[in-house]
């Protein structure tokens, strides 16, 4: 049914039938785990023990643990939790509006970017969590629940309660998204399935997939639908953990170009990730017919226009506050630049703006291995954009007899580094039981039929 | 599904058609759909754009459903926000009003949550799934890999098996089979014939 | 806890007797009625029934109630020693007693709940304190409950210097008096050595001593001394005494390196005359303030113009000055070899002043030298200051210690003059420049005594320790200033087995006071037969002789406090120096310019170390420089720079032999180039070292302490200060020193302000936009307040005694050195102080400084000068950092500002933080979950966050984490637990008992009834709280002053603080 494919660069290349998609899909399934798998794997819970160790280490002894002070009171955390959150924009950004555009490429990359949408905010929710003073009252006393206090409940003017709606919706949301998709595949796994207990928990999951067209009908409105209110959900919740700060009186908080251009920032580190991730796995798993450079350079290009809108924003930051008029602003951004945390600004400046303006060449656009670094420092970019936003404006606010430094604590390093062990530990698991490309929608956009 | 035209009614018999050529498998079914054979349900292992028309089916109504849920979820926001704000215990807050946008943010979430959740369920009710459930009416163990079927009920004399099956080869089947039930769970297939495939 | 042992069940736990023991080993020490029952049960054999059930009921009720009967809570039940009139638990009792810290003897007024004293305010009736008490004084109430203290008469061991052997004192008072008798015998010398006492009864008690032991003589010391000024007064006036100063009337102040808001002899006092004296509401004069110092002083920052000065100089300025005056009245002047004048001609600017505002002016100096004070009080004379703002007649008794008596003392003890020595309230060995002296000298005596409340130094060299009690578990008497008596009652029974000196004096003098002969009624308190008792009856007997007979008359004093006589006619005295007689010794005293000063001082926070090991104290930021927990080199940038040390480094100061090595460094803005200073009281050991009993906090500077012209002398000439390779990080609380030109303290001048009061304040008021309209704390009908504060910056000095005030009032709690290294001090009121660098009459300021440096005592022109500028600047190259010696200060209280639009309170998901309706921005500590996010979000800094859990912490344990410590905590304020937020409240708890108080009066809460703990500890009485809505009260008319701002006023934040614009008494010209 594909009829404007004569032209079009194939987007699944190598002459696959329906049979080989399926086969080469359920490899790793199927098969016994790779070294590299195993040797990732065992990395990557590594890490995960060090979140663990530090995680207890705060709860034991409290917040004191990290370097935060009188005056800079979110330091790391914050930056970490927005980070994250930023990433896992990619997943649901990619799914839901580029299938509203009718994006086929997108087909063959969306179950890994959702995959990692989910389990990055996962990571971002231990931030939110751990940096409470009373972590075992705060995590049920932020919800709308009757309690002893005759009930006192919650301030809904309080940006930190919206984050806690929209992070939650943002996850279930997601959660779904993800689950309706993968059903069909799971299905496909369950009926090639030869061991019992794949037979069992594939069959579980699969909830009686039969294929069937009145089915495949109904799910097509569904994940249209769907995608139809991921798409401004996605925009919210940037919009929201943007109001985190944009609702403040903290100079370099309290600006109005935040929410657009936190959600620029989102998708920019969002498919910056995703790109790090698949030039990885389709090297790995070899899924170069599936995830061919013709997606990789069709992100490159989103990743360089977000990104040249992050340095816009970055630019129009500096105009405004020159033009308010306001001292205690002018000063916030002068400080950011020249004063003592200018090597964050200026890293951030060059991973963001200057570095992904490569892809107007094309080799940069099809190289993997430059892709790979390139995605690297943009990732390092917007983490240091969140530190520069956070830190900065905070360790130099109204009166100058509270200006201090902030500095981590190995305690806090360890939970960002550990993050990354949770992530990847949850993305290898899903490498392992779940198809990695979406099956059935890459079958529709197979091109070996006369 | 339909399970019960499929497989609950004592003494139906289906043809089932299992094709490989997504694009055959399309004229084919629309050809037996226009000879007003009673097409039963079809199956493929990812969704063929325009076969619900050659099949003649209905726009699912979810959407509707989905609308619902998000209203409820809306009204549902906004009542617990003025419970809790301005009815139960309202306070002193920055000297703001208690009802304002600052209400935005959580009804957008809510409505969202209940529009995502509510059109899932629905989803999944009307199609009758369920976690484990085993899919008794599969007709092929590789119609979720590579393979199409159109089940046809046959019970009628609309149109006579024998043209139908033919059909169904012409129209490029790799394999056709007739099915008796006699209960649910309890049916037996004969394989009417195998083709030699088209394509080799 | 190391303290355990210190609290027992009773007799029995202490004395660990064999049944205490064995009992102890039963679940319940009484016995049970076990064998009736199961007798009883035998007999009806086991076959229960009814009345078997009951029976057992009847025994598991009983069980039950033996066993609560058995832990019964007697760690804080402190019996009353005299029974007060009503004691209802929650409510507080106040006693007004005298501080018995310092020799100044500030009244004080002693809050008690439940019998334990938990915080000490001054007592308005005092002239002294005049209600304000010092930081110092209120930390004090912790000493009270202080772990260190001994739990009685004890002796050092004998094997371990650390170690006490308690005895009896029955034990101690015979082997004491036997040892005195025998010395008496043999004709010995006896010394009693204590710091000032004014104490008419104490007094009277070491008569009493003296007449039993005939050779006894009454050494007095103190540890800063006061000696210049008394030997001045005795060779001018005949009258050798310190004079009362009287700063409300000065409307010319020149100090001489005289600290005279800070530790200058009756500081708080000083303070509140200078706060009346620049007043300016209503006024049409207000006092200027000249300062010439070489540390940074409180005052040198209050003061209108500070002179950066060469301490070992003083004496050519002040010649200087006395000649610049002498000139305008027509007397000769004095014949130095060496004149000078400061940069911008400050000595003849200054004699000017003082000229205009004859008879109405004061020149004071810091200076301990008894020349230099002579001519000081030539320069009153020719002021005619005499009999107006210096007052001999009614004179200070604060001190009295004449150091030559001391240091022949000193001299005699060393060579064995004494057979016995008792030291009262005195520590020699550790505030002496002659410790090694002394202890060696005490180990010669045949009995030495120390009455010391801790194992202090003196303490650990002596035989005994007769253990004395806290101050305010003590009766007591005193005349700081002549005919105004103050008296000191116990808020207390002693927590330990202590007794107070006097008593033991007495006792050991053998005086009996005849109860049968009492002049009183009471019998009710002759009846309880203490031994405290004698002491009191004899103070009783005493005053009764003095005219205060029968207990209504002595109630009354003690109810307030003071006694007060009728003030003497002030005199002008007769001037009997011929000061030219004295030049000669006046040039002795000037050191070498080009040699460094060393000037040792008293910081604000610790003063003489008696209170070195009080938390609060040591976690009280200094005021010039916010250090805490240590003291330092404070060193002009300058000298710092050409030598390469910066801030994080130590230097080794070396004088004579004596070495501090490894002293960590203060670049301090405004000390006096060539100069350094070093705090003294500090080295001393306790367990706040936080590594055991015996580590010290900062280092001991009294080695340091030099005699000139037979006076202690504190301004070392010729320091050698070396950079040694230690690394060391002060703890502050402030980093960042300039204001950044912001408008946050607002300032004008006197002219200005008297032509237009709007002076400063009046810029165009911001556009101030809102999306709905603002509050308003009125309702009909109800008695609505709306709490608000104002602080007049142009009375705050900067003291802090409200930050320590406020720590106690509101359980804040200490941190240490290394949170607060981290920024994480917990005060909930802090004092911002922001420096700027003025460069007066925009000239080139390092060559005009160095002019005034390089004077040759010739008049040198400007080129020569040049020329010698340019030398100087060739050999280093830190000359254009001289002008740092040059600093303009400005102090600002800051605390919540309860904002009306407060940006804490939106931004909290869980409604921990909102507004009441009286207007307070309240926290609720146990909702809150510590996102932190309303600290962020305020622009003021002032919340503070619980980071550890601070209090049951051994990390954390600065005394009152400890079960005696924790009697000081205010039961009124919630102890906050780990993980929450916390801020200034408005002490709403005051406000809610003043409220209650109302009510059970039946009359409506006026809008002065109640007063924040900052407020009451201001000596200034620069912070004002009240309700706004009530339009009598002081703070409504304070918010329609023409002064009065709101800082950040363009967030529109509608704070609920103001501030009253700082007014500067300055010439246009040089402002």
């Amino acid at each position: 049914m594909i009829h404007d494919s004569i032209i079009r660069p194939q987007l699944v290349t190598g002459d696959k039938t329906l049979h080989d998609v399926t086969t080469e899909i359920c490899r790793p399934i199927e098969n016994k785990p790779t070294t590299s798998w195993k040797v990732g794997f065992t990395l990557a819970a590594i890490f995960l023990g060090i979140l663990a160790l530090t995680l207890t280490i705060t709860m034991l002894f409290g917040i004191g643990t990290w370097g935060l002070n009188k005056t800079v009171q979110w330091g790391w955390d914050i930056t970490n939790f927005v980070f994250w959150v930023g990433i896992g924009h990619a997943g649901t950004l990619i799914s839901a509006i580029l299938l509203l555009f009718r994006q086929k490429w997108r087909m063959s990359i969306n179950r890994s970017a959702e995959a990692m949408t989910i389990f990055a905010v996962m990571c971002a929710a231990i931030f939110p969590l751990f940096h409470m003073g009373r972590l075992w009252v705060g995590m049920y006393w932020a919800l709308p629940l009757p309690n002893a206090f005759g009930s006192l409940w919650l301030n809904f003017h309080s940006p930190l309660l919206w984050d806690v709606f929209a992070i939650s919706t943002y996850f279930s949301v997601s959660l779904v998204f993800w689950y309706l998709g993968l059903i069909p595949d799971i299905a496909t796994v369950r009926d090639r399935a030869t061991t019992a207990g794949r037979k069992f928990w594939y069959n579980f999951f699969s909830m009686g997939w039969t294929g069937s067209v009145r089915t495949w009908n109904r799910y097509e409105v569904v994940s249209l639908v769907l995608a139809g209110i991921s798409t401004p959900l996605v925009l919210s919740v940037h919009t929201i953990v943007s109001m985190d700060f944009a609702t403040s009186v903290v100079p370099g908080w309290h600006t109005t170009i935040f929410p657009p251009y936190f959600v620029a920032g989102a998708i920019f580190s969002g498919f910056g990730m995703v790109l790090t991730l698949l030039v990885i796995a389709r090297k790995v798993m070899n899924y170069q017919d599936f995830i061919t450079i013709g997606h990789l350079e069709a992100m490159c290009k989103v990743v360089m226009l977000t990104g040249t809108m992050v340095g816009l924003a970055y630019i129009t930051e500096f105009f405004v506050a020159a033009y308010s008029g306001v001292e205690y602003e002018q000063y916030a951004f002068i400080n950011r630049a020249t004063g003592p945390y200018w090597w964050a600004y200026w890293s951030m400046m060059t991973c963001n703006l200057i570095a992904p303006q490569v892809f107007w060449f094309k080799w940069a656009r099809t190289t993997p291995w430059f892709i790979f670094m390139l995605s690297i420092v943009v990732n390092v970019g917007m983490w240091f954009e969140r530190f520069v936003i956070i830190v900065t404006s905070l360790h130099r606010e109204y009166l100058p007899s509270g200006w201090v430094m902030y500095s981590p604590t190995i305690v806090e390093i360890g939970i960002f580094l550990g993050t990354f062990g949770l992530f990847f530990t949850c993305f290898f698991l899903f490498s392992k039981f779940l198809p990695v490309i979406n099956m059935s929608e890459v079958k529709s956009i197979l091109k070996n039929r006369e | 599904m339909l399970d019960k035209n499929l497989l609950l009614d004592r003494n139906k018999t289906v043809m089932f058609g299992i094709f490989e050529n997504p694009d055959k498998f399309l004229e084919t079914v629309a050809k037996v759909n226009a000879k007003g054979a009673k097409i039963i349900d079809c199956y493929s292992p990812f969704p063929i754009h325009g076969i619900e028309k050659a099949m003649g089916l209905k726009r699912s109504l979810l959407p509707v459903g989905a609308f619902i849920c998000g209203c409820i979820g809306f009204s549902l926001a906004i009542s617990m926000e003025y419970y809790m704000m301005v009815y139960d215990w309202p306070m002193i807050i920055g000297n703001k009003p208690q009802i304002g946008v600052s209400w935005v943010p959580v009804i957008f979430e809510l409505s969202v949550l209940c529009t995502a959740f509510g059109i899932a369920i629905l989803f999944f009710i009307r199609n009758r799934m369920i976690h484990g459930k085993l899919p008794a009416q599969r007709v092929d163990l590789r119609q979720t890999d590579d393979r199409m079927v159109i089940a046809i009920a046959t019970d009628n004399d609309i149109v006579n098996k024998g043209e139908l099956s033919g059909m169904l080869y012409n129209g490029g089947a790799v394999e056709v089979k007739e099915r008796t039930n006699h209960g649910y769970e309890d049916f037996e297939d004969v394989v009417i014939g195998q083709a030699n495939k088209v394509e080799a | 806890m190391a303290n355990k042992q210190l609290y027992w069940k009773g007799e029995e736990e202490l004395l660990r007797t064999k049944e205490f023991l064995a009992a102890q080993k039963n679940e319940f020490n009484e016995a049970l009625p076990l064998d009736e029952v199961f007798a009883e049960n035998e007999t009806l054999g086991l076959s229960s029934n009814r009345r078997d059930f009951l029976k057992f009921f009847g025994f598991s009720v009983a069980a039950v109630s033996l066993a609560a009967c058995n832990k019964t809570p007697v760690r804080n039940v402190i019996p009353y020693l005299v029974k007060p009139e009503e004691i209802t638990p929650g409510v507080a009792n106040y006693y007004n007693s005298t501080c018995g810290i310092c020799s100044v003897g500030c009244g004080i007024n002693v809050k008690t709940r439940e019998g334990r004293p938990i915080k000490i305010d001054g007592n308005y009736h005092s002239p002294v304190s005049k209600g304000a008490l010092c930081a110092t004084g209120q930390a004090s109430v912790l000493s009270l409950y202080d772990t260190e203290r001994l739990a009685g008469p004890a002796r050092p061991n004998k094997d371990s210097k650390e170690k006490f052997d308690i005895l009896e004192w029955s034990k101690i008072d015979a082997e004491v008096t036997k040892k005195l008798t025998e010395i008496q015998a043999a004709g010995g010398k006896i010394a009693i050595v204590t710091p000032t006492i004014h104490s008419p009864s104490s007094l009277s008690v070491i008569n009493d001593f003296k007449t039993k032991y005939t050779n006894t003589v009454h050494v007095t010391q103190d540890a800063v001394s006061y000696s210049g000024i008394l030997q001045a007064n005795r060779d001018s006036f005949g009258k050798q005494v310190v004079p009362t100063y009287r700063f409300e009337k000065a409307m010319v102040v020149v100090s001489f390196g005289a600290d005279y808001l800070g530790t200058w002899l009756s500081s708080t006092e000083y303070t509140n005359g200078w706060a009346a004296a620049r007043k300016v509401e209503g006024n049409n004069k207000m006092s200027r303030t000249i300062q010439f110092e070489s540390n940074l002083s409180l005052s040198g920052t209050n003061a209108d113009y500070r002179f950066p000065m060469k301490s070992s100089q003083e004496a050519i300025y002040v010649t200087a000055l006395y000649n610049a005056l002498a000139q305008k009245a027509g007397v000769a002047q004095l014949p130095m070899v060496q004149t000078g004048e400061l940069a911008g001609g400050a000595i003849k600017q200054s004699a000017d002043a003082l000229w205009n505002e004859k008879g109405s002016s004061l020149v004071i100096s810091g200076s301990n030298d008894p020349k230099i004070q002579t001519v000081i009080n030539g320069i009153n004379i020719l002021l005619t200051n005499y009999g107006t703002t210096i007052d001999l007649d009614n004179h200070s008794n604060q001190y009295k210690g004449i150091d030559a008596e001391f240091a022949q003392f000193t001299t005699d003890l060393s060579n064995g003059a004494y057979q016995g020595v008792i030291f009262w309230n005195t520590n020699p060995v550790y505030n002496s420049a002659s410790s090694a002296a002394i202890a060696a000298g005490i180990k010669k005596t045949k009995l030495s005594v120390s009455f010391a409340t801790t194992a202090d130094e003196t303490a650990l060299e002596c035989q005994y320790i007769a253990t004395d009690n806290h101050y305010l578990e003590s009766w007591g008497d005193s005349e700081p200033l002549a005919g105004s008596y103050h008296f000191m009652q116990p808020t207390i029974t002693p927590v330990f087995d202590t007794r107070q000196a006097q008593e033991s004096l007495l006792v050991w003098a053998g005086v009996v006071v005849d109860k049968s002969k009492d002049p009183f009624t009471n019998k009710e308190i002759l009846n309880q037969n203490k031994d405290v008792d004698m002491y009191y009856l004899y103070m009783r007997n005493l005053w009764a002789a003095m005219g205060i007979v029968g207990d209504e008359a002595f109630n009354k004093v003690l109810h307030d406090g003071v006694h007060i006589m009728p003030s003497k006619a002030t005199t002008v005295p007769a001037f009997s120096v011929a000061l030219n007689s004295i030049v000669a010794d006046l040039e002795k005293t000037i050191g070498k310019k080009d040699a460094m000063d060393l000037i040792l001082y008293q910081n604000i926070s610790v003063k003489d170390g008696a209170l070195n090991n009080n938390p609060w104290v040591q976690e009280m930021p200094d005021p010039m420089s916010k250090v805490t927990w240590d003291n330092y080199v404070s060193l002009p940038k300058a000298f710092a720079m050409s030598q390469g040390i910066e801030n994080g480094d130590t230097v080794n100061v070396t004088v004579g032999n004596n070495t501090l090595k490894d002293m960590p460094v203060y670049i301090q803005p405004g000390q006096s180039n060539m100069t350094a200073g070093i705090a003294l009281g500090y080295g001393r050991k306790g367990k706040l070292g936080q590594k055991g009993l015996f580590e010290s906090i900062g280092q001991n500077a009294f080695p340091f302490v030099s005699t000139q012209n037979g006076t202690q002398n504190l301004v070392i000439n010729g320091v050698k200060i070396v950079k040694s390779e230690a690394k060391y990080v002060l703890a502050q609380t402030q980093t960042h020193h300039s204001i950044e030109g912001r408008d946050l303290v607002r300032e004008t001048t006197f002219d200005k302000y008297h032509k237009d009061p709007t002076a400063g304040n009046n810029k165009p008021a911001p556009h101030l936009y809102t999306l709905w309209e603002t509050k308003e704390y009125k309702k009909e009908g109800a008695p609505n307040h709306h709490w608000a504060m104002a602080i007049d910056l142009n009375s705050c000095t900067g003291c802090g005694s409200c930050v320590v005030s406020c720590s106690i009032e509101n359980n804040v709690p200490v941190v240490g050195r290394e949170e607060v290294r981290r920024r994480r001090e917990m005060h909930w009121i802090r004092i911002d102080r922001y420096f700027t660098f003025e460069n007066r009459n925009n000239v080139d300021y390092t060559k005009e400084l160095f002019l005034s440096r390089d004077y040759e005592g010739k008049n040198i022109t400007k080129e020569t000068g040049l020329e010698a500028v340019d030398k100087l600047e060739a050999k280093n190259k830190d000359a254009q950092f001289l002008h740092w010696e040059n600093v303009k200060v400005v102090h600002q209280p800051m605390m919540c500002q309860h904002c009306g639009q407060a940006p804490c309170e939106t931004v909290c998901p869980v409604l921990a933080t909102t507004h009441s309706s009286e207007g307070i921005n309240q926290m609720t500590y146990n909702r809150c979950i510590g996102t932190k996010y309303c600290a962020n979000n305020c622009p003021y800094k002032v919340r503070r966050f619980n980071w550890f859990r601070y209090n049951d912490n051994d990390k954390f344990d600065f005394h009152f984490n400890n079960d005696l410590g924790k009697m000081v905590i205010n039961p009124d304020v919630t102890v906050r637990t780990r993980g929450v937020m916390e801020k200034c409240s408005m002490c709403v708890q005051s406000i809610q008992s003043a409220k209650i108080k109302a009510k059970r009066e039946r009359k409506q809460l006026g809008g002065n009834d109640v007063k924040t703990a900052c407020q009451r500890s201001c000596p200034a009485g620069a912070i004002v709280f009240g309700d706004v809505n009530d339009p009598n009260s002081e703070i409504a008319k304070l918010f329609k002053n023409e002064r009065s701002y709101r800082v950040l006023e363009e967030l529109n934040t509608q704070t609920a603080v103001k501030y009253l614009t700082k007014v500067r008494n300055v010439e246009e010209t040089t402002a």
